[in-house]
């Protein structure tokens, strides 16, 4: 037996002597380290940096500021107008993502001719890449070669192309729905497993009692998939809260800036103004409200299930 | 059993007696060549670029063996470069395999969208990045990374270098008093013109508009079957407030006070330039609206070579560009001149680009002999005949070459007499953005000219004081 080999038996003996809590323990250290060098030092890099003053156009120089650039950001004449337009566009997601996966992940629950493809088929906007999506959208609306306007012409709907972007309500929709539209695939799937886990003698069940196809998914569907459907609420808050791919390729913030939400301005401080503190700042709070929701809404789902 | 051909030279090693051999012949030829006379030195030219200037001189070369290897000031060295994507055809396919040849040196070439330019700037900055060692840039850049991250190249290039320049693409890559780029062209916005729309209008195709009253007459009369007059872009902040101060600029007055620290919009001169734009989008309907959703002065250029624009302030390289049947539908039917002005005859706003080196480089000579090989006389004779923008050494103008080739440079050489600050600044996205938004609002009927011209220096004059509060 080599020396090696003789180490290596060592370090199991020493293993398999382990009682169950530190063997877990060693099993998750790699994890745990990876987590904390991957997420916890960034977090602690942006908090650390969220309590200075660090202009980069000024200087290369940190001065420590303590929670300043924090009340900068509640009293910020453009974060204050950025949030309704971050609350409207996080409604029309939400609520359509939702509503529009539920749908279809019920569709595709259903056994028909061509369900495979037409599943594949579904995925495809998830798999497109969002800045590539975002263009293909702008393009889509173009003012002048977009697809939207010729086809509304050659239908008669329109005489005139219509400038799409030029409105803030309309170009802030166009945002929301060309989101949901990378969205849903996602929503989609996670709805769709959590109905395929509903047994089938339940149906089986509630038809012989003459459930018509409301009844059943009222009390059949939907009390097995309530856990899923707010966890894919609080995925989709999440997503709406962090927009920014899209809009950056499709509007870039306008018209004006009728499109710049939280997560936007927060790139606009940091790369654009390359004030990195007040940056930081907005990211930890909206990080922070993000959790906040995700717990609300968290615990919701945990009353529900109790 | 495997059998050894000879043929092969895979299953025919060298054996012991060819191994001698060879050895004997080597041995003999470095003799030989050892005991041969050294080569008669010979006079060649060779480009050596030495900071301080590009100097094309006669050296002696000492030339000790065959092939002949000239000497290459920076052979083996690599230089990083990162420039704009619409300098592709240009920069990438032109003047680097000339400045590897000239130099020896290799150039890592690494381009990014304009746009999105100022966010990698922006990491760059941050994180003290040395991966480059030039960086394209121009007046808000110079303004905005310049102090962080650019090199102060005011003395490191020498007076000579810089009066053989156009001034002010050379003062527009200062900020606060320090140079931080040197501008490869004297780029500007001019007037442009289709002639034969001019034609079918009733209009003189062989001259332009002499004050805007006079451009929104003929742009109401260019107007109509889906063709505009003209067209402004005002899709962003960046190309609302180039708009802007390219019609300001010909009202006489000064837009920023010369300390950038002063807005001077709520003026009777702020006013008149919101009200002539107002009225051309709004009353007059000779501006296409499509403009307040582009953004580029690359996207207008295309609506004029589709031929759907009767006349509008483009770059002089969009001169060239419609003379492209590739890329133009308006070949032949495009003339030049200076742009309308408001109050004085014209006014402009500049496009100046050039080159930046980057403070964290290692490879600073090399760097600078980039950014000198870039106003060479053959770069600029390039970037006049290949490009069709304005070169920024002045004796290129003067080439005759450059005078037959590009008659949109005589318009240019015109426009230059006229105003055409850009008001490049470290807050010039922000200040753009005010313009933006109380433009487009303006347009939209929700604010008149006077209340834009109030709220933009309001709202402005804020974005300003934040800047100069921070600084402080």
């Amino acid at each position: 037996m080599t020396k090696i080999e003789t180490h290596v038996g060592g370090i199991l003996r020493r293993i398999h002597r382990l009682d169950e809590a530190r063997f877990g323990l060693i099993m998750l250290a790699p994890t745990v380290l990876l987590f904390v060098v991957l997420i916890g030092l960034p977090i602690i890099y942006a908090f650390v940096l969220s309590i200075h003053k660090i202009e980069l156009t000024v200087s290369p120089g940190w001065k420590f500021t303590g929670l300043m650039n924090y009340l900068r950001v509640i009293t910020d004449r453009q974060v204050i107008a950025s949030a309704p337009r971050t609350l409207y566009f996080a409604a029309i997601m939400v609520s359509f993502t939702t509503c529009l996966a539920l749908l279809l992940a019920l569709v595709l629950n259903e056994q028909f001719s061509g369900q495979k493809t037409v599943r594949a088929l579904v995925l495809m906007p998830w798999a497109v890449a969002p800045v590539v999506s975002g263009v293909m959208w702008k393009y889509m609306f173009h003012q002048k070669y977009g697809l939207i306007n010729a086809g509304l012409v050659y239908l008669g709907v329109i005489d005139n192309y219509i400038l799409w972007f030029d409105d803030p309500l309309i170009a802030l929709t166009i945002a929301a729905f060309a989101s949901i539209w990378k969205a849903l695939p996602f929503a989609t799937i996670i709805i769709l497993a959590a109905l395929q886990s509903v047994p089938e003698s339940l149906y089986r069940a509630a038809k012989m009692d003459g459930a018509l196809m409301w009844d059943r998914f009222r009390h059949v569907t939907a009390p097995h998939i309530r856990g899923i459907m707010i966890f894919v609420v609080i995925l989709q808050i999440i997503s709406a809260l962090q927009a920014f791919d899209m809009i950056y390729t499709l509007t870039r913030g306008g018209p004006g800036q009728a499109t710049v939400m939280l997560n936007f301005l927060t790139w606009v401080n940091a790369f654009e103004r390359l004030s990195i503190g007040m940056a930081a700042s907005m990211a930890i709070t909206l990080a922070f409200v993000i959790m906040l929701l995700s717990a609300v809404a968290n615990n919701f789902r945990k009353k529900i299930r109790d | 059993m495997t059998k050894t051909s000879k043929k092969n030279p895979k299953n025919n090693p060298m054996n012991r007696r060819e191994f001698l051999k060879a050895g004997v012949i080597g041995a003999a030829g470095l003799v030989a060549a050892s005991c041969a006379p050294p080569p008669a030195p010979q006079q060649v030219v060779v480009t050596q670029l030495v900071p301080g200037e590009v100097v094309e001189k006669i050296v002696e070369v000492q030339i000790t063996s065959a092939p002949v290897v000239l000497t290459k000031p920076f052979a083996g060295k690599t230089l990083n470069l990162m420039s704009a994507n619409h300098h592709d055809a240009n920069v990438r396919d032109l003047w680097i395999p000339l400045f590897e040849e000239k130099t020896g040196a290799k150039v890592a070439y690494t381009s990014i969208g304009g746009g999105d330019a100022d966010a990698k700037y922006a990491v760059f900055l941050a994180s003290e990045d040395a991966s480059q060692d030039v960086m394209y840039s121009w007046e808000t850049f110079n303004a905005k990374f310049g102090p962080g991250m650019f090199e102060d190249l005011t003395t490191l290039f020498s007076k000579e270098f810089y009066d053989k320049l156009a001034v002010a693409p050379v003062k527009a890559f200062q900020f606060l008093g320090k140079q931080y780029g040197v501008p490869f062209d004297a780029n500007m916005a001019i007037f442009l013109w289709n002639t034969e729309l001019y034609k079918s209008a009733g209009l003189d195709p062989e001259k332009g508009p002499e004050n805007w009253d006079q451009f929104a007459e003929f742009g109401k009369k260019l107007t109509g079957g889906g063709k505009y007059g003209t067209l402004f872009t005002l899709g962003d902040g960046n190309s609302s407030f180039f708009t802007f101060i390219t019609m300001f600029n010909s009202s006489g007055a000064l837009l920023l006070s010369d300390d950038q620290k002063t807005l001077q919009m709520d003026t009777p001169e702020g006013l008149l330039a919101l009200t002539k734009f107002y009225d051309g989008v709004v009353v007059d309907k000779f501006i296409d609206p499509a403009g307040l959703t582009i953004n580029s002065s690359i996207e207008q250029g295309k609506v004029f070579r589709a031929g759907n624009l009767g006349h509008y302030f483009g770059f002089p390289n969009h001169y060239k560009l419609s003379q492209d049947p590739l890329q133009s539908q308006v070949v032949g039917k495009v003339k030049s001149g200076i742009i309308p002005g408001i109050k004085l005859r014209s006014g402009s706003a500049n496009g100046f680009e050039g080159y930046a080196i980057n403070k964290n480089s290692p490879s600073k000579e090399l760097a600078m002999a980039w950014l000198e090989y870039t106003v060479s006389p053959e770069v600029q004779k390039w970037i006049a005949l290949k490009w069709g923008r304005p070169p920024v050494l002045n004796s290129t103008f003067e080439d005759p070459l450059v005078q037959a080739d590009a008659p949109q440079f005589a318009s240019v050489v015109e426009q230059a007499k006229h105003p055409a600050p850009r008001y490049g600044s470290p807050f010039y996205f922000d200040l753009g953005t005010v313009f933006n938004d109380n433009m487009n609002v303006m347009l939209k009927g929700k604010l008149t000219p006077q209340e834009a011209a109030t709220k933009i220096q309001v709202e402005g004059q804020g974005v300003i004081d934040a800047y100069w509060a921070k600084v402080s």
